[in-house]
């Protein structure tokens, strides 16, 4: 008995020590290091998919605006390989699981509460996303998209009806706005006002039909954005620690060690050049240049940073043929399209982006290197559609056989641009007489231009002078039609073809069996299937 | 607590008790009359006992009447009555038979014979007195099995174990570590990940390897099942000298050691720099990273002389460059008025020669280690207590990088009159670790602060020690490159660093009732906590890292980690009849960890080297918190019949916290076997002394970490910032909570053969495994169309195999001379058999694009990366500037040439000797690890920017082999920077692999044993004085000669990251001098 009672004073403590201690509680599923969704909300929903939008459009106006030369491609040399599977996932992974999921889930509590703006600046933004992976990557996912553990292979669906469902979104948002509801804390955009979503929402649908090359109902369409007081674009700041919100291409222009990119010798030279003899005035605002001369050019041979300023340097015959190899003189410092050579440590020399778009610095001709914080800090925008790109879309509607005139449309597109740069606060005014005159050279080489296809190609190089910062519209007008057709070469003689289409992103071809990845980037998307040949 | 307290005191200042005894003294030997060393001798029916000193000699006290027992491993023991005489000499005949007793899971001892799987045994003499203060380094190539990995050569730096590789990729891969029976924390908190920190230590550094008394490794399955699913990985045994208080045979009456050593820390093998080409790109100077710049001689086509900067064209004197500060003067950088700041002017000069800059900032440094144990027993043998103190003091080669720690240890052990049997052992540590910063690193700087990083590739022209680090004004880093692009290495040593600073204590104390002779219940408590304080600090004015890193941070938090285990039992052990005998063990376990991290991180600093949180702009919160308990009931058996057929069966059922009510329970069985036939069959003239199979079937289950069927919505504060106030967002979270999540099983079949032979000279143990993980709970990618970018899901199939032999050789057992040698060898794969349908590959460490990877019919340690583009050939596509085109796609499916490696190797063998003459002992250790690739940066850098001797042939030029785009052989020449820069640097990642087999010498020792006859007039008992070496020599001989590169590193810290090495290719050699003394 005795050794039975201390027999049970031991379990009973040991069972009283091993129940006490917390020790048995099994119930420890939710995690404490995160939020439940329960806990949602609309105001902070939104704010989220404004600022991944601007990023969206900025990552893939970047790609765009690389292989149109607007901004210079380092990538590789070989066309597929500049812009490789994995380099999507991050947008892709963006547009779905970051914003269109957010929107979903916001939604659903937005449409309670009565929120028709919430849902209507949601629509707008998901309409050009949707749009954007169309002309990107062709058929993608919707109708199957989102529905989480219920389909994890999401189908894709054509190019055609996703454009079309995006359509519809945007007519939906045009009644939303219409519909009463508060404006959101923030509405980074229009701040408010529901008129100016509407505009977008009209002019994003413009976009579209003239991809498609349905020009009635692109002209059909009236209240669009035509004044620079109606552009659908973002504003960055200049806070750069937590948070950082300066512009995404300020980030990697204006760092410690100087600039981290380098600008494409052919826009450099296309603004250098100018109409008639005049230089584009909006030149001293799109770049900033560190250095007043150019080894090589105007300046001595200095090997350690420009290693083609060397004479006897090998130079591709076939890029000395086009006129443009390596240099341009006054420290336009940039780089040729597809040189991906290694960085020599010319970070103060080169030619920075300028006040405009990126909020960096204002070209005052000092000279003075720059690197984090100087210029506007960041203070920049990001331009989703501008009233200046309608107007080049009006032009070519009319160009193409459509309503209106091209000479019009295409100086009100220039003038919208130029007055854009002029009204940046925090940089210098553009003397209107540079203006008019810009105005009345471009007329006058324009009128020199005898043929069509001479004054496309000017239309064009105009178009993407004011593309700066995006690059979207440019990569879908050079499908679209071909113009300019004498852009610079690629550094490598046998680049490939020019993708006109992009791999799908890794993301998406890995995981979903519904998908096999393109074999290359020659397959055009829908709207694009009897496109120009484009290099 | 307090009562363990209580105890303790009580039996430290019981009074002995004092008997009629008087000294028998002897020698034991063997039947040639060798004698026996470390023999036991032990008065029967008590615990008391000693062993032989190196002569046989022993000393005991002892009653006239009472028995001692002699006993040998390998030996018969013997028994004699003490009568009249003072002096017994014994002679001890072979035994027929191994009675080795082994501490099997949950501190179950059991004969080795009976065990149906492979226990390692590792002891205190392989432990004690080595350089490394990290257990888990130590225990390096003394196990089959065993595979350990360091995260470089920083003292202190993290260790990764893993026994029998990898079963998952899910979860962690490493095994549980039991000190003295309760489960110790052995997890490594790193300070940021491998890219933007990599240090941390691992918790087992907490543990003083000198106050080891053995180490016993559970491998399979089947030997860790009374573990559960803690144990699915193996599981370390660690007893301390204060955990063995209950084997009196060991303890001496009282005794006292005191361990000593003193040892030089340095970096290994320093790379084999090339001294005739300075910083340049083709030959032409430049203040570049890379030197592939004009040679060192005035002449040649490479020559200075054709160099206006050098030949004196530009600075006036031949030979010498303008200074680099002056040259490179910048507004943003260094204006003119501030040279002489820095006792520099516009005249200074910069001389063109060859500087040794890693020679000059390596330098040794030396590791002092003391350790103090005492010990002793009541004459009765019936308390017993230890006290251990360590103090460890190493300084690493890398400057500011020191390890301190100190270990207090008490453990003692009471058999009270009433049947209670009480022991515990209570331990306290103080680790103190510090390092500069050694984050991935690429071939030009870092993605955030690395001293390594910046230091290996400085050109042969540049020398570190010869130009200021920081700005005059600002204290902000200045280098040489043009644009100032490198963070000077000395001003990170000067500026940064990553510290943690732990306090533990760990322990447990256990009752025992004996119910009767064969019937006992035990409850044991054991407990854990750590409290790790982590500093990680940048002063503004960095070049690394982003702008956040270079405007300065400081960051501090703490991580409390705690671990509560109690343990109850009933253990049984009967004699079921003449043939048959039963133990038999059952009982109820819970385990009970949490963990929180709590702390801050400010960014943005005002005044310059002032570290407080008050002086920097912004703060984040540093949070996490998780908890996990763990309940199980466990039982098992062990059957045998006449000694030489023995079963077991075992299993546990646990319940597990953090799944659905449905899944979180889970039986695991297990069942083994071990026939002994040399017991009963004659294995006549055959020289086989003892010999055993064995087969063993286990079963586990892995459980997931963290919340895996939650589903969260992400809030962040600080995400964007309009007219001065900060944005709130919400964001849905990016995987999809999964509620049907099941734990991973695991099942392993095990056979073995252990034979002695030829008088147990020749000594063998042959294992193989077959080990299969279902349910692999995978964080398989999703689609992000779906909504969601993962999920944890249970699909796919790993299966693991593997070999590992150990043998054992006496060659020569001499009275004077004796050479032992050992060898074990391990050999192990694990092979992804299937990721379920929707996903073709899964990278689970490393980057997307660059990473261990599973997919199904390849090594789970493969990985992938970006590869030379091939033609339907297979040769490799040569652009037109002559250099190999790349392929970006790295998904295995549409690309096969994207699996650039496996860093598994083929085998790991490794050799030991002992051979002891006289009073010396010789001893060293030796590894083989063959085949098995690396990923190297180190590699990479050195050779891309020509800095080794691997590079110096380069004035003429190369062709690549492979193809043009139009099939034809390529005939595009190119030259050296373009070779090696061009490609290495810049070209895929398939380049930068290489076979990673290494030869090394591990561990030489030379011990003297100072003759008990030279002590007799001395305090000590005992006095021995060791000369060792540590990693004194080492050839990764597959890769470039001139880069001295040891490819033992854990690139992506400790986890299941494998084959990959951002820039830490180096290792420490140790050697010194260690004096043991006993009094």
């Amino acid at each position: 008995m005795k050794k039975l009672n201390k027999l049970s004073v031991l379990a009973l403590t040991s069972l009283f020590i091993l129940s006490s201690c917390e020790t048995t509680e099994l119930d420890l599923t939710s995690n404490p290091n995160a939020l439940s969704p329960e806990n949602a909300s609309v105001d902070l929903f939104i704010n989220n998919v404004q600022e991944d939008f601007a990023n969206f459009v900025n990552s893939m106006g970047d790609v765009g605006a690389r292989l149109t030369r607007i901004a210079q491609m380092s990538g590789d040399r070989m066309y597929q390989d500049a812009y490789s599977p994995s380099s999507f996932s991050g947008v892709w992974s963006s547009a779905y699981q970051g914003m269109m999921e957010d929107l979903r889930v916001m939604n659903g509590i937005a449409a309670e509460n009565g929120l028709t703006y919430h849902i209507g600046m949601g629509q707008v933004m998901q309409a050009y996303i949707l749009m954007t992976l169309v002309d990107y990557f062709g058929d993608v996912p919707y109708t199957e998209a989102l529905l989480g553990a219920e389909n994890l292979n999401p189908a894709a669906d054509s190019g055609q009806s996703v454009y079309n469902s995006a359509l519809g979104l945007l007519d939906s948002a045009i009644s939303n706005f219409s519909g009463g509801g508060p404006a959101p804390q923030y509405d980074m955009y229009y701040g408010g006002n529901a008129d100016g979503w509407i505009k977008a929402a009209n002019s994003i649908k413009k976009r579209a039909y003239l991809n498609m090359g349905d020009f009635g109902s692109y002209s059909a369409i009236t209240n669009y954005i035509k004044t620079n007081a109606d552009d659908f674009q973002f504003q960055w700041g200049t806070n750069a620690i937590n948070p950082d919100v300066r512009h995404p291409i300020y980030r990697y222009n204006y760092t410690n060690t100087g600039a981290g990119d380098y600008q494409s010798n052919w826009m450099m030279n296309r603004m250098m050049v100018g109409r008639n003899g005049q230089r584009d005035p909006r030149i001293y605002y799109q770049y900033y240049r560190q250095v007043g001369l150019t080894p090589g050019t105007d300046g001595p041979v200095d090997e350690i940073s420009l290693e083609c300023s060397l004479p006897g340097y090998y130079q591709p015959p076939h890029i000395i043929a086009y006129g443009l190899y390596c240099y341009l003189t006054e420290g336009y410092w940039g780089r040729d399209h597809g040189n991906d050579e290694g960085i020599p440590p010319d970070g103060f020399k080169r030619t920075l982006m300028g006040v405009y778009p990126a909020g960096g610095a204002f070209d005052d001709g000092s000279f003075v290197s720059k690197g984090a914080g100087d210029g506007l800090g960041g203070n920049g925008i990001t331009p989703v559609v501008l009233s200046s790109w309608m107007h080049f879309m009006d032009a070519e509607v009319a160009a193409s056989g459509g309503s209106g005139d091209v000479t019009t449309s295409t100086l009100a597109g220039i003038e919208n641009s130029l007055n854009k740069v002029d009204d940046i606060a925090g940089a210098p005014a553009m003397a209107q007489a540079d203006i008019d005159s810009y105005l009345a050279n471009f007329a006058i080489d324009w009128g020199a231009a005898s043929t069509l296809d001479a004054k496309l190609e000017m239309w064009a190089e105009e178009f993407w002078v004011t593309q700066r910062g995006n690059g979207i519209d440019a990569y879908n007008s050079y499908r679209r039609n071909g113009y300019p057709k004498n852009l610079q070469p690629t550094l490598e003689p046998n680049p490939g073809p020019f993708p006109v289409s992009m791999w799908y992103p890794a993301n998406y071809a890995a995981t979903n069996s519904n998908v096999t990845q393109k074999s290359d980037v020659t397959g055009r998307v829908f709207w694009n299937t009897s496109g120009p040949t484009v290099d | 607590m307090k009562s363990l307290f209580r105890l303790l005191v009580v039996f430290l200042l019981s009074a002995q008790v004092a008997m009629a005894q008087k000294a028998v003294t002897g020698v034991v030997s063997d039947s040639d009359g060798i004698p026996l060393p470390g023999a036991t001798v032990l008065v029967q029916g008590t615990t008391t006992g000693v062993t032989t000193d190196f002569d046989g000699n022993f000393s005991i006290n002892v009653s006239e009447g009472q028995s001692l027992e002699f006993s040998f491993v390998g030996y018969e023991t013997a028994v004699v009555t003490v009568g009249a005489g003072n002096v017994i000499n014994i002679t001890l005949s072979l035994g027929t038979q191994l009675e080795e007793v082994i501490v099997t899971s949950l501190g179950i001892t059991r004969e080795k014979r009976a065990l149906g799987y492979a226990v390692s045994e590792v002891d205190e003499s392989q432990i004690e007195q080595r350089a490394s203060g990290d257990v888990a380094r130590v225990l390096a190539g003394k196990a089959s099995g065993v595979q350990v990995t360091n995260q470089g050569g920083i003292s202190g730096s993290g260790t990764s174990v893993m026994i029998r590789g990898m079963s998952t990729f899910s979860s962690s891969n490493q095994p549980l570590f039991v000190v003295d029976g309760v489960p110790f924390q052995s997890e490594t908190n790193s300070m940021g990940s491998f890219t933007s920190g990599n240090n941390g230590s691992s918790r087992f550094l907490d543990l003083d390897p000198n106050n080891i008394e053995s180490v016993n490794v559970l491998k399979g399955l089947a030997a860790s099942t009374l573990y559960g699913s803690q144990g699915r990985n193996g599981v370390i045994l660690i007893t301390t000298k204060s955990g063995t208080t209950s084997s009196g045979a060991k303890a001496a009456k009282n005794e006292i050691t005191v361990n000593s050593s003193y040892f030089v820390n340095e970096l290994a093998m320093k790379p084999d720099y090339q001294n005739q080409y300075g910083n340049g790109f083709n030959q032409n100077f430049g203040w570049y990273y890379s030197n592939w710049g004009p040679s060192f001689d005035k002449e040649g086509p490479a020559g200075w002389g054709k160099q206006s900067q050098i030949n004196g064209t530009v600075s006036g004197q031949p030979g010498y460059l303008k200074h680099p500060y002056n040259s490179n003067l910048n507004a943003r950088f260094l204006a003119r008025d501030l040279l002489p700041l820095l006792g520099l002017s516009m005249d200074s000069l910069w001389e063109w020669k060859p500087y040794d800059s890693v020679g000059d900032l390596f330098q040794p440094g030396d590791i002092i280690n003391t350790n103090i144990n005492f010990r002793g027993q009541s004459d009765d043998g019936k308390v017993s207590y230890n006290v251990n103190y360590g103090n460890l003091d190493d300084k690493g080669f890398t400057p500011g990088n020191t390890l301190r720690r100190n270990t207090l240890s008490i453990g003692g052990r009471a058999v009270l009159s009433n049947k209670f049997t009480v022991s515990g052992t209570m331990n306290y540590t103080n680790t103190m670790f510090k390092t500069p910063p050694i984050a991935a690193a690429y071939s030009s700087g870092s993605s955030d602060s690395s001293l390594y990083g910046n230091v290996f590739y400085t050109p042969r022209s540049v020398g570190i020690g010869q130009l200021p680090y920081a700005h005059p004004i600002t204290g902000a880093s200045i280098y040489y490159r043009s644009s100032n692009g490198i963070q000077h290495p000395l001003w990170t040593v000067n500026n940064t660093g990553d510290a943690q600073d732990v306090q533990r204590v760990y322990g447990g104390a256990a009752v025992q009732y004996d119910i009767s002779d064969n019937l006992n219940v035990k409850y044991r408590y054991g407990y854990d906590i750590y409290s790790e304080d982590n500093t990680s600090y940048q002063n503004k004015g960095g070049q690394d890292g982003s702008l956040e890193t270079q405007s300065g941070f400081y960051e501090k938090w703490n991580n409390t980690s705690t671990q509560i285990d109690h343990n109850f039992s009933i253990n049984g052990d009967f004699e079921l009849d003449s043939d048959w005998g039963l133990t038999f063990n059952v009982g109820a376990t819970s385990n009970a960890s949490t963990y929180d991290r709590n702390g801050v991180r400010s960014t943005g600093q005002n005044v310059f080297n002032v570290l407080r949180h008050y002086n920097f702009n912004s703060q984040e919160e540093i949070e996490y918190a998780s908890r996990k308990n763990v309940l199980g009931v466990y039982g098992q058996a062990a059957l045998d019949y006449q000694n030489y057929l023995y079963f077991t069966l075992a299993t546990r059922t646990d319940w597990v916290s953090n799944l659905s009510e449905e899944n979180r329970s889970i039986t695991y069985p297990s069942a083994s076997v071990s026939f002994v036939p040399t017991s009963i069959l004659d294995f006549g003239n055959l020289p086989i002394d003892f010999l055993k199979v064995r087969a063993s079937y286990g079963t586990s289950a892995t459980y997931p970490g963290g919340y895996p069927i939650a589903s969260v919505l992400n809030l962040d504060t600080k995400d964007f910032r309009v007219d001065g106030t900060d944005v709130i967002t919400n964001t849905t979270g990016s995987s999809l909570g999964n509620t049907g999540l099941k734990p991973e099983l695991l099942a392993e079949l095990e056979f073995g053969v252990e034979a002695n032979m030829f008088e147990n000279r020749l000594t063998a143990e042959i294992s193989y495994f077959n080990r299969n993980t279902t349910d692999l709970i995978i964080t398989q990618p999703l689609d992000p169309s779906t909504g969601y970018t993962s999920t944890s899901t249970n699909i796919g199939e790993i299966n693991a195999t593997g070999w590992e032999i150990d043998l054992g050789l006496d060659w020569l057992r001499g009275e004077n001379f004796n050479w032992n040698t050992s060898v074990n060898y391990t050999t192990s794969q694990a092979i992804t058999e299937d990721l379920g349908q929707d996903t073709d590959q899964i990278v689970y460490a490393g980057f997307s694009t660059l990473g261990n990877v599973a997919i199904p019919g390849l090594p789970l340690t493969s990985f992938i990366g970006s590869s030379v583009r091939r033609n339907d050939a297979g040769q490799p596509l040569i652009d037109a500037s002559g250099s190999y085109q790349g392929n970006y796609d790295t998904n295995y499916k549409t690309n096969k040439y994207s699996l650039i490696g496996d860093s598994n190797p083929d085998f790991i063998a490794n050799l030991s000797n002992t051979i002891t003459y006289g009073n010396f002992s010789f001893n060293f250790l030796f590894n083989a690890t063959i085949g098995g690739d690396m990923y190297s940066n180190f590699i990479m850098t050195l050779l891309g920017r020509g800095q080794t001797t691997d590079t110096v042939d380069r004035e003429l030029p190369y062709i690549l082999p492979g193809v043009l785009a139009d099939g034809s052989p390529n005939v595009i020449q190119i030259d050296n920077a373009t070779t090696y820069f061009g490609n290495l640097i810049v070209g895929p990642s398939e380049l930068r692999v290489w076979d990673a087999s290494v030869l090394r010498l591990s561990e030489v020792s030379l011990t003297y044993d100072v003759p008990s006859k030279w002590l007799d007039k001395t305090p000590f008992g005992a006095a021995s004085i060791s000369a060792q070496g540590f990693n004194l020599w080492y050839d990764a001989y597959n890769t470039p000669e001139g880069i001295n590169y040891d490819p033992n590193i854990a690139g992506l810290g400790v986890g299941n990251g494998s084959g990959f090495e951002y820039f830490n290719g180096v290792s420490a050699r140790k050697y010194g001098v260690s004096v043991k003394l006993t009094f």
